[in-house]
């Protein structure tokens, strides 16, 4: 197993408005949590009461939607600067963002849309990548989207995340229920896509639910995590090792408790995992 | 199915594919059209190209009124789910996201309101009250006084308290009749009044003042006097003037009383911040 440039922080959950006063109160056994950047942008308030107790007992990731990395419209110099403020009070573990694109003629569609995974493309990215990083003065993560449609390409999405990482040398999120999703709604091998995945650079792993709309599945972050990607999620763990792991749950957000089981099953799949890799290990020595 | 490119035709640039996709998810013109979006999209058993972007057009669409609505729940619930989702589409053709954050999207709705609903002004000045309500909620925080400033204060030089408002507040103008209607679309309410937004229409309009108090945001009417001498406070005055501006009008014993009324009023309140 190859060791990743970014400490793992065992298993955490994403900091939603209805748990707040339950974490703050409470202080659940829970290893971290990931916070929505642009939630916490602002001036003061109950968010950044919320954030600032959270993080005195807690370790804390920042994850944008807004960065639109891969947008040919200029970087949001004032974004950039919001979120530098954010992350010097905030001192995350890291901060994270999309490989995706959601503004065009400055206007924002508020999503995350997929690139086309060309050249030009990349080394679109891989500027744009190198710039933030050296805005901020650290190593950023991106994950990859869950996508209902291909735009006409040279590569395949793992194959331009793999080479924008090492190019722009920056992190991945490994979101394993959007590989799940995407690898489905366009016939995909999620095997190979792992595979092709450079396991130093993978810092944290995303878990969520998802639904289907006819032919599609859709990534709506509703639900519990379904078998198949348990099962990836396993796969994943015993390909590059132990990583940062997180439950996203967006939408119908349901009682705290209900989201630390979704993370008991977390720790059993890794732990199981783990145990597979090890007597695989043993077995060929 | 791969997208229908001929083998000879160069493949668009990036930047035209980023306009052509997010013109047709969104409806907005971004210029003369270089690509037809369902071209560069591959096909296949599952979903078409027209299918596979209307994922992303609907998502767009709901997306945006999921966001409005949060924001101005009582509005949605006045004009109903259908209308609201209309209003969103119509609202968003004229005035796009052009903000990073979701928070800034209902920013121009009361204006745009006011402009494009002139027939219904209830709905532009609740969208007013909702949009303070929300633009406060996140505000800068700052030590509020208490009433031991001024009891420790020297008496003799009471006058020179230095009051100013706090920056978590805004004066907002709505239709008379708009804190009736706000209260009356509380999320438990069972009917719409619309007697109550049919009257607002015809009432004077009135100032209410919105103001954020530790994590929690409040509003309240205003009389033309406290109005005045909140603005006054606005960007610094002392107890003082106020007094000296009451007793003009009203004269001096019935100024004082009613200067230390609004004073312990916005003390408890917490609208004043508490002087260095």
């Amino acid at each position: 197993m190859t060791k990743s440039l970014f400490p793992n922080l065992g298993r955490g959950l994403g900091l939603r408005r209805e748990h707040y006063r339950q974490v703050v109160e409470d202080r659940p056994a829970v290893g971290w949590f990931e916070v929505i950047s642009e939630n916490f942008m602002v001036a003061g308030g109950n968010p950044r009461r919320v954030l600032d107790a959270v993080r005195r007992d807690y370790p804390v990731v920042l994850h944008g939607v807004s960065l639109s990395i891969g947008s040919t419209d200029p970087l949001d110099e004032r974004y950039l600067a919001e979120l530098d403020a954010l992350a010097r009070a905030t001192e995350p573990a890291w901060i994270s963002d999309h490989l995706c694109w959601g503004t065009a003629h400055g206007i924002n569609a508020h999503d995350l849309l997929p690139l086309p995974y060309t050249e030009e493309a990349l080394a679109h990215a891989v500027r744009r990548v190198e710039r933030v990083q050296e805005r901020l003065g650290r190593r950023i993560l991106l994950e990859n989207p869950s996508s209902y449609l291909v735009l006409d390409g040279d590569m395949a999405e793992h194959e331009f995340l793999a080479e924008l990482a090492r190019r722009a040398d920056c992190g991945i999120l490994l979101d394993v229920n959007n590989v799940f999703v995407s690898a489905r709604n366009h016939g995909w091998d999620a095997h190979a896509y792992l595979a092709a995945l450079p396991a130093e650079r993978i810092g944290q792993i995303h878990l969520a639910g998802h639904s289907a709309d006819g032919a599609l599945l859709i990534d709506t972050h509703d639900g519990t995590v379904c078998d198949e990607v348990w099962q990836l999620y396993a796969e994943a763990i015993e390909r590059f090792g132990p990583r940062s792991t997180m439950i996203e749950w967006d939408a119908d957000v349901p009682a705290f408790e209900v989201l630390e089981r979704e993370l008991v099953r977390a720790a059993q799949f890794e732990a199981a995992a783990l145990g597979k890799k090890r007597e695989e290990t043993r077995d060929a020595a | 199915m791969r997208p229908e490119r001929p083998l000879c035709s160069p493949r668009p640039p990036l930047a035209s594919v980023q306009a052509a996709l997010l013109s047709w998810i969104t409806g907005q013109g971004l210029g003369a059209p270089a690509v037809d979006p369902p071209s560069l999209i591959h096909s296949d058993a599952r979903a078409g190209a027209d299918e596979r972007l209307a994922v992303y057009a609907h998502m767009y669409r709901a997306r945006l009124v999921e966001a409005l609505e949060s924001q101005f729940p009582r509005l949605a619930r006045l004009v109903g789910a259908e209308a609201f989702a209309d209003l969103t589409a119509d609202y968003v053709a004229d005035a796009p996201s052009r903000h990073p954050s979701l928070r800034e999207l209902g920013r121009a709705l009361p204006l745009w309101l006011a402009e494009r609903r002139a027939e219904r002004p209830a709905l532009a000045s609740l969208a007013a009250l909702e949009w303070a309500r929300v633009d406060l909620y996140d505000q800068a925080d700052e030590a509020a006084m208490t009433l031991e400033t001024p009891r420790a204060w020297p008496p003799e030089r009471l006058g020179e308290l230095p009051l100013r408002l706090i920056a978590a507040h805004r004066f907002v103008e709505v239709a008379g009749g708009t804190e009736a209607l706000w209260d009356a679309l509380s999320s438990d309410a069972t009917e719409v009044p619309s007697a109550l937004v049919a009257s607002s229409a015809l009432r004077p309009s009135a100032p209410l003042l919105v103001w954020r108090q530790e994590i929690a945001v409040y509003h309240r009417a205003l009389a033309p006097d406290e109005c005045a001498a909140l603005a006054a406070l606005a960007d610094g005055s002392c107890f003082g003037v106020i007094c000296e501006r009451l007793a003009a009008v009203h004269g001096d014993e019935l100024a004082a009383g009613r200067a230390f009324g609004w004073l312990s009023t916005w003390l408890t309140d917490g609208l004043l911040v508490q002087p260095a």
